[in-house]
């Protein structure tokens, strides 16, 4: 078990039986007052946020997840098969899992999937992927200083806007935390 | 452990934008301008002493044991006290206080307090000389009675609004004050709140607190709030109030959100306070803590009597923090807790 001086951002729990992470926590008392722990957690398998105010000293039950690193193979229906990259073996996740990790699954990706109780409940893309791009309108050539960009399609169909020189088929960099554009890459 | 050297500590700014050695530096400014605020009210500067017998019996406040010797003091109260019954009117300490498993950004282990008694002045008068003071202070060490604290701008101008536990609870809380455990609860959840099942009043009472209404307290200008429940006078003497509810004459400063000062129209008779230590005792045993000794000696002093007066502790630590618009604790302290 842990304890309230246990609470670090980061720090998996169980909470009415669901996995919850900390993403924020403040040590608060009133001079002569009741001290507490309040938090900011997310749930990890629906990306809620709570705010939980603990009593100091409270206990807090470890969320047992378990992290492997897998490579995204093949979609099949509603479901996405990946493959731990040591011991083989395959798993398929859920689409509402997926998320908008959708956006840059490209076959034979490696992510981290969370387990909880051997249940994939999420997956964690790199923080930069490169992606091919299928459909754009044709490239402007010298035109890389006014910053102006256009929408192109990329080959898992999410759409990003780039700047006018690039072309269709080139690949690009784009960086998963806010899904921008990042960098043309040579291939 | 990192390793690092002095100078790149004390060079390193914070989000304040100064660095530790500035914050230093002007904090010892404002331990002297506050010295000197106090001597020309013509208060007494005491040395109250660190090593005591009794550390309090304050239910929520746990003491750092010196095994052989006794605590280290949690505030210098019992210690002034006994002097203002030998005769001082007006005095004051400033120095270090010790209260264990308090760290956070507004807290750590070993802080600065000052404490400051005046005899023969009421509560309500006494707000009124302090936040002139402290207005002053502000003025004298950063030229200007308006500063930016990390939570924006504050002006320190008296006079400082007042506002009552029960008008804290409906304005910014939304729910009515209540002493009845069960309607808080209810109150509480209504609310939005996740309130544990088996809270007491005194729990639900903080949890309110802390959650809606001290984030919100003293945002441009520095609070006082008044009316204290009775079951939270801790040392100070109650009265009925216009409502017909026994209140505490108690009131604390908040700005910016931070809980600045504490005090109380002081409780003077002996058998009161034998009952107050008696009731934080057992509270302190439901709870499962450890029962410190009641300070026999100050029961004692009041029973040869502690004059009418008014008395107040004060955060040097957030001071600094307000003043110098620093957002935690560690960015005003010469060395924290962890730096040691």
């Amino acid at each position: 078990m842990y304890d309230t001086s246990d609470i670090r951002k980061g720090l998996k729990i169980i909470h009415n039986g669901d996995p919850y992470v900390v993403v924020d926590f403040q040590f608060v008392k009133p001079g002569k007052g009741n001290a507490f722990t309040r938090t900011r957690i997310k749930n990890l398998i629906t990306g809620s946020v709570l705010d939980m105010t603990y009593r100091s000293g409270e206990k807090l039950e470890p969320a047992d997840c378990e992290e492997f690193t897998m490579q995204y193979l093949y979609k099949e229906g509603s479901k996405y098969c990946f493959m731990d990259t040591t011991s083989y073996e395959q798993v398929f996740v859920e689409e509402e899992i997926i998320g908008d990790t959708v956006n840059y699954l490209s076959d034979n990706l490696e992510v981290k999937v969370l387990f909880f109780q051997e249940r994939p409940i999420g997956v964690e893309v790199p923080m930069f992927v490169e992606l091919q791009i299928v459909e754009c309108e044709p490239g402007v050539k010298g035109d890389t200083a006014t910053g102006a960009t256009k929408p192109a399609t990329l080959s898992t169909g999410y759409v990003v806007n780039v700047p006018l020189f690039i072309q269709e088929g080139e690949w690009i960099k784009v960086d998963t935390r806010d899904g921008n554009y990042v960098e043309r890459i040579k291939k | 452990m990192e390793p690092f050297r002095e100078v790149d500590r004390l060079r390193a700014r914070n989000r304040s934008g100064r660095s530790r050695r500035a914050l230093i530096e002007l904090r010892a400014r404002m331990t002297a301008a506050f010295r000197a605020g106090l001597d020309r009210r013509g208060y007494i500067e005491i040395h109250s002493p660190v090593l005591v017998r009794s550390p309090g019996t304050d239910p929520n406040i746990e003491p750092i044991s010196v095994p052989g010797w006794g605590y280290l003091a949690t505030s210098p109260e019992f210690q002034l006290k006994r002097l203002l019954v030998g005769g001082f009117e007006r005095i004051y300490s400033v120095g270090p206080a010790f209260r264990a498993d308090e760290r956070g950004p507004h807290h750590n282990p070993e802080f600065v307090i000052a404490e400051w008694y005046h005899v023969g002045v009421g509560y309500l008068e006494f707000a009124e000389e302090t936040e002139a003071f402290l207005a002053e202070l502000a003025q004298d060490v950063t030229g200007s009675m308006v500063v930016d604290t990390a939570w924006g701008r504050l002006d320190l101008t008296p006079p400082w609004p007042r506002l009552t536990i029960a008008q804290a609870f409906e304005r910014l809380a939304g729910m009515p004050f209540s002493m009845d455990r069960d309607h808080m609860y209810e109150s509480a959840r209504q609310q939005g709140m996740i309130v544990p099942d088996d809270a007491d009043w005194q729990e639900l009472f903080f949890r309110v607190f802390v959650e809606r209404i001290e984030p919100n307290l003293g945002g441009d200008r520095p609070v006082f709030l008044m009316d204290w429940p009775e079951p939270l006078a801790a040392l100070a003497r109650t009265r009925t109030n216009d409502d017909g509810q026994t209140v505490a004459e108690r009131f604390e400063i908040f700005a910016g959100g931070i809980e600045l000062a504490n005090a109380y129209g002081e409780l003077t008779e002996a058998r009161e306070q034998s009952r107050r230590f008696q009731r934080d005792l057992d509270r302190r045993r439901g709870l499962g803590r450890p029962a410190y000794p009641g300070d026999d000696r100050l029961v004692a002093a009041l029973e040869e009597g502690l004059p009418s007066c008014s008395g107040i502790a004060l955060g040097m630590d957030r001071l600094a923090m307000l003043l110098f618009g620093c957002g935690s604790i560690e960015d005003v302290m010469a060395f924290t807790i962890e730096e040691l």
